[in-house]
């Protein structure tokens, strides 16, 4: 049986997502050796954060007994040659992912012929409440 | 050229043997590492990331497979069996879920059992949701008492139970849902795309219905997922098979890639207030990658009965975490032994086994009156 062809927009999101969450996936697993490596070089003390957690810390207690106190949102940007901020700007890179893939499926959809606005913009509007959730202009707090 | 040196196998390879190499280090540096006063040592470490890698990774497999994202599964457990901060985990837990939804994408894209139209209309307005109930979780944490957190996980458990059981008693019907005509704006959407269900080697074309009806029951999903860090593919299956009459596996295929769209916005409200630890989260999120890869492999070549059943099961045992830890911090019941909540997966985990073991004999029962 012949498979289908599938539009283009689904195949590019895919392949977006894919690469960065194995980028992220690598991030996370070198990022703890530099934790443990370079003690010293974090911004929560790897020897004291899972004591705190299994203590049931609330975070903002976690960050300020494995830490100074929590960095802010964005730490990762500030911190990355740490050990938890490398780790932590893969997990973010992951949570980002879909944002790019949005972006290129979009794209796809106005070369689709004939052009599909209708996703192109649903797939702009969705992209927009990723980037305004990761920014904290969307957060309550 | 051989299979192994072509993609996926070859990222889980490289993956693999890039773990495996870390963990060597791990046990290296840990060898010659000082522990200071009053803190874990580097051995302890080692052994908890080891052992968190391999739980997401087995965690991610059962996930994808039942297309329910790994969080539901995460969240309940950590949440009934560790003394961890229910906010760190459910930050944790929408982290497992969306990556577990994140890495299957690519495939479900390629073959066709995903289709992205219906999920980003599906995201437009569940993203909407998951921002909600993320920044709402955060609020109730802070300004607000355990009691009514108590209530609403009895009332989700409740939810999950009656969506099991009309999982249940729907058999067949549910697996390919008859949709005689497409609805209005389902058509006005466009949403419909055929694929080829390799089980039966044949190109299905379904039909959608209600769709305004399943952007509603979205925005609801992405509002609980990201409440209580859950995900939402235990609801977002059901509610595309039930509401819109999406046949099951794409459902729950949709549902994969659905999950990574909402949770990556209701993430980061977590992130953005330090709920995410990132040594605690790293080795869930990296087996959720490996062991997503290897599930959603699996998932394509499976038949739908056997992803009901397991979801059946799956959604039970969660119902069983929320009632009974909802009912624990209201004060009626006390603490469950560890033992029990065990034995209780166990039971439903077997009945599970037996299902698929009479489902698989009956298969075979009809391929060979065939």
């Amino acid at each position: 049986m012949t498979k289908p062809d599938m539009p283009q927009a689904q195949i590019v999101y895919g392949e977006v997502i894919y690469w960065l969450c194995i980028v992220a996936a690598a991030i996370c697993t070198i990022g703890p050796i530099i934790s443990l490596w370079y003690v010293d070089n974090n911004v929560l003390n790897p020897h004291f954060v899972f004591a705190a957690l299994w203590e049931g810390q609330s975070a903002q207690d976690i960050w300020n007994t494995a830490g100074d106190g929590f960095p802010g949102g964005h730490f990762f940007l500030q911190y990355i040659s740490t050990g938890d901020g490398f780790t932590q700007f893969g997990v973010a890179l992951g949570s980002i992912a879909a944002l790019p893939a949005l972006f290129m499926a979009g794209l796809a959809y106005l070369r689709e012929k004939p052009r599909n606005n209708l996703y192109a913009i649903m797939s702009l509007w969705v992209m927009l409440l990723i980037a305004f959730s990761a920014v904290g202009i969307l957060a309550m707090k | 050229m051989n299979k192994y040196l072509k993609s996926p196998w070859i990222e889980v390879i490289i993956m693999t043997v890039v773990v495996i190499l870390s963990y060597i280090a791990l046990a290296l540096i840990s060898y010659g590492s000082e522990t200071p006063a009053g803190g874990t040592s580097a051995w302890t470490i080692t052994a908890i990331l080891f052992g968190s890698f391999i739980a997401s990774f087995c965690l991610a497999l059962v996930a994808v497979i039942a297309g329910i994202g790994g969080g539901v599964l995460f969240t309940p457990v950590m949440l009934a069996f560790t003394a961890i901060d229910s906010l760190v985990i459910r930050a944790t837990g929408l982290v497992v879920a969306m990556f577990s939804g994140l890495v299957s994408t690519k495939l479900f894209m390629n073959t066709g059992l995903g289709n992205l139209k219906v999920c980003i209309f599906g995201a437009t307005i569940a993203g909407i949701g998951a921002l909600t109930g993320a920044t709402s979780a955060i609020y109730v944490a802070e300004y607000m008492g355990p009691a009514g957190e108590g209530f609403i996980r009895i009332s989700l458990g409740g939810i999950i139970l009656f969506i099991a059981a009309l999982f249940f008693f729907g058999g067949g019907k549910i697996e390919w849902p008859k949709v005689e005509k497409t609805g209005h704006f389902a058509k006005m959407a466009n949403l419909e795309q055929p694929y080829l269900e390799e089980s039966l080697d044949k190109v299905i074309n379904y039909k959608i219905k209600n769709a305004r009806y399943f952007l509603l029951a979205a925005f609801g999903i992405g509002l609980l997922s990201g409440f209580f860090g859950l995900g939402g593919g235990w609801a977002l299956v059901p509610a595309q098979n039930l509401i819109a009459g999406i046949p099951l596996k794409v459902s729950a295929a949709n549902s994969g890639i659905l999950l990574g769209m909402i949770d990556s916005i209701g993430v980061w409200p977590y992130l953005l207030m330090g709920a995410v630890i990132p040594l605690f989260v790293a080795p869930w999120l990296v087996g959720q990658v490996v062991g997503g890869i290897v599930g959603a492999h699996i998932l394509v070549s499976i038949k739908a009965g056997f992803v009901r059943l397991m979801l059946i099961g799956i959604m039970i045992f969660t119902a069983y975490g929320l009632v009974s830890r909802g009912l624990n911090i209201l004060g009626v019941i006390g603490e469950i032994p560890g033992h029990i909540n065990m034995a209780v997966f166990l039971v439903i985990m077997s009945s599970v086994v037996f299902s698929i073991w009479k489902f698989n004999k009956e298969a075979s029962l009809e391929e060979e009156a065939a």
